[in-house]
């Protein structure tokens, strides 16, 4: 499975998540830095989170 | 020296806890146990005195063995090098192939002068904040280098954020005290002395993805009263051999080890280099004093209840020291793993310059988001005590069976919060090999058991965790708390007691959760099963939050079954 951030544009900013997992809950945490560490701008950020075929998104905000 | 087998190895660390009295007593006749926690960290003529006395004990033979690796002064730094975190401004460039550039001036004489051209970057993970990029361990040539005089004039140029010698820090408590019938008072006591964790616990209960980073000896995350609640890392895939995640680590599942660079955080055997025993047990102690399993019919109870355990192991089992190098780099960790909650049970005195190198750390794990809790120490002196002295550090003393300041405990006005370190029953590592000399010594002065694997110790490493629990518990109510916020809920909700010493308020877990509930509204009960994804599909989102986020969220999401992994496309 896998999670990934994206911009507003679709370009991809980090990957969270790239690895298997037991079922139940799980939570990743994104410290708003993008895939090379450097701190990303304020704006809406897109979170999609892969498994099994399936895909899940939701927005972040990010408000610094 | 013959190995003892896993059996005697467990058995002879849990000898602690059920010892007979008459075992005890010559003991006490020279020290408590309490005072060999405080000697541990104080490495000082008291406790060289101590450790004389302990041996003194012994059989003449076992004396002689025990003095024979055990040094006489031990080592304050390790050789060869100082540690430095550079300002943004700072006149030094490290360069590929490990040398240093220096521009002309102050810093580039003093690194000539004491042969200080190559460095090792602190925390070596890729990839790694620029932030990070400028924690440097500077190495020197000479063989008669002098790290102290080198730090000193490297501080002194105003150019740095920090310059130390990589000095050695000590665990603040290791020797079990005496033999009772195992009892967690610190959770409830009739008479008080508890921090009233049940009551909160009728409130809330700690949540799995609340993480208590656990900076000690090792964590053995396979101890039955443990395994359950260990973090682990949700972007390794185990023994593959591959940093699946990208953090710079490889297989780093259940935390790190920063005292042998490798993905097995478990204890092994650590001769501290002053008493001369093992002290590999103690981080297992502390990890299940802040979250054992709870409610499961083993053990004992953890204070978060069912937070997750991060095992930071810094100590270096060949030469039993702790180094400040394994401990900044272990700060970095807890930053970018995003741990909740930094729990220290170990400290040093404030040689130059490591007041202002904790400091940076601690700056920058909070401003990551992580709160640091730490001990106050065990000399019974206001003297202060690094890192739990730093300001941001949530600094706990110790507390005892009758209410009152345990007679170990340090204190003074920096000390922010009390809590029971005294006869505290924990978790001890299982199938861990103890040497014979430390097996002969928990023998003959504590007594055997053979089977617990728990047992009692006392210090303000024991306080340190218990705190700490109680800390991920808060933040496990309301996870958009500070770092600061949370260390204000617990020291605005402590108790008042007239201790003879200041140590802050007494931590009530009750009053902490209660505050927070009545603040957030959350609904008191137990922390509900993970929820299942809806309409039948494979994953589903639980919630973003804080969303708004600056400077981190969590995303949480729910399985219906196992995920592999998706087959890599370019990106």
């Amino acid at each position: 499975m896998r999670a990934e951030v994206f911009d507003v544009a679709g370009r991809h900013v980090r990957r969270l998540l790239d690895g298997a997992l037991q079922a139940g809950l799980h939570q990743v945490v994104w410290d708003g830095a993008d895939q090379s560490g450097r701190t990303v701008a304020s704006g809406v950020y897109t979170v999609r989170v892969e498994s099994a075929g399936d895909v899940i998104s939701g927005k972040i905000v990010l408000a610094r | 020296m013959k190995r003892p087998s896993l059996l005697l190895v467990c058995a002879a660390v849990c000898a602690v806890v059920c010892a007979p009295p008459r075992a005890n007593a010559s003991l006490r006749g020279g020290a408590s146990p309490r005072d060999s926690a405080a000697a541990a960290t104080a490495g000082s003529v008291g406790s060289r005195s101590l450790r004389e006395r302990m041996l003194a004990a012994l059989p003449p033979q076992l004396a002689a063995a025990a003095r024979a690796r055990t040094t006489a002064v031990p080592p304050r730094y390790a050789p060869g090098e100082v540690l430095a975190i550079l300002r943004e401004d700072t006149p030094l460039t490290p360069l590929s192939g490990g040398t240093l550039k220096a521009d002309s001036g102050p810093v580039a004489a003093i690194l000539q002068k004491h042969g200080l051209d190559r460095f090792a970057y602190l925390y070596q993970a890729e990839p790694a904040k620029a932030l990070h990029r400028r924690y440097l361990e500077l190495l020197s040539s000479r063989p008669d280098f002098d790290p102290e005089a080198a730090a000193s004039e490297l501080r002194a140029t105003g150019l740095f954020r920090a310059v130390i010698p990589n000095y050695y820090v000590r665990v603040l408590s290791t020797i079990p005290n005496d033999p009772l019938v195992p009892q967690q008072w610190h959770i409830h006591s009739p008479g008080g002395a508890d921090i009233h964790l049940p009551e909160a616990w009728d409130l809330a209960r700690g949540a799995r993805t609340t993480t208590i980073a656990i900076m000690d000896t090792g964590v053995d995350y396979t101890h039955p009263d443990l395994a359950a609640t260990i973090w682990t890392n949700p972007g390794e895939i185990p023994d593959n051999g591959v940093d699946d995640d990208g953090n710079g680590f490889i297989d780093d599942v259940f935390g790190w080890d920063f005292g042998g660079n490798d993905s097995v955080p478990l204890p092994e055997p650590t001769i501290d280099p002053t008493l001369g025993l093992d002290i590999g047990f103690h981080g297992t102690h502390v990890a299940g004093i802040a979250s054992a399993v709870t409610n499961n019919g083993e053990g004992g109870a953890g204070a978060s209840w069912g937070c997750s355990i991060m095992a930071l192991k810094v100590s270096d089992p060949v030469t039993g020291e702790i180094p400040d190098a394994a401990v900044a780099a272990a700060f970095v960790y807890a930053s970018d793993m995003h741990a909740d909650v930094l729990s220290m049970s170990f400290g040093a005195p404030g040689d130059p310059g490591v007041p202002e190198f904790f400091q940076t750390l601690v700056d920058d794990a909070t401003a990551s988001g992580v709160l640091c809790v730490a001990a106050a120490g065990n000399d019974v002196t206001s003297t202060l005590s690094y890192p739990a002295a730093s300001n941001g550090v949530l600094a706990v003393g110790a507390t005892d069976e009758t209410n009152a300041r345990a007679d170990f405990s340090n204190f003074g006005p920096w000390v922010d919060a009390g809590a029971p370190g005294s006869q505290i029953l924990s978790s001890i590592c299982q199938n861990y090999e103890i040497d014979f000399l430390s097996q002969l010594f928990y023998i003959l002065f504590f007594g055997w058991d053979g089977v617990s694997p728990y047992m009692l110790a006392d210090g303000t490493s024991m306080a340190c965790p218990l705190a700490a629990g109680v800390c991920a518990l808060v933040k496990s109510q309301v996870p958009s708390l500070s770092p600061q916020q949370l260390a204000q809920v617990i020291i605005d909700n402590g108790d008042v007691v007239p201790y003879d010493q200041p140590i802050g308020k007494k931590v009530n877990a009750f009053k902490a959760v209660q505050a927070v509930v009545a603040r957030t509204g959350v609904e008191p009960g137990p922390t509900p099963p993970p929820p299942q994804p809806a309409g039948g599909r494979a994953i589903g989102l639980v919630d973003i939050v804080p969303n708004p986020s600056n400077p981190r969220t969590a995303i949480r999401f729910a399985l219906a079954r196992q995920a592999l992994c998706v087959p890599r496309c370019s990106m």
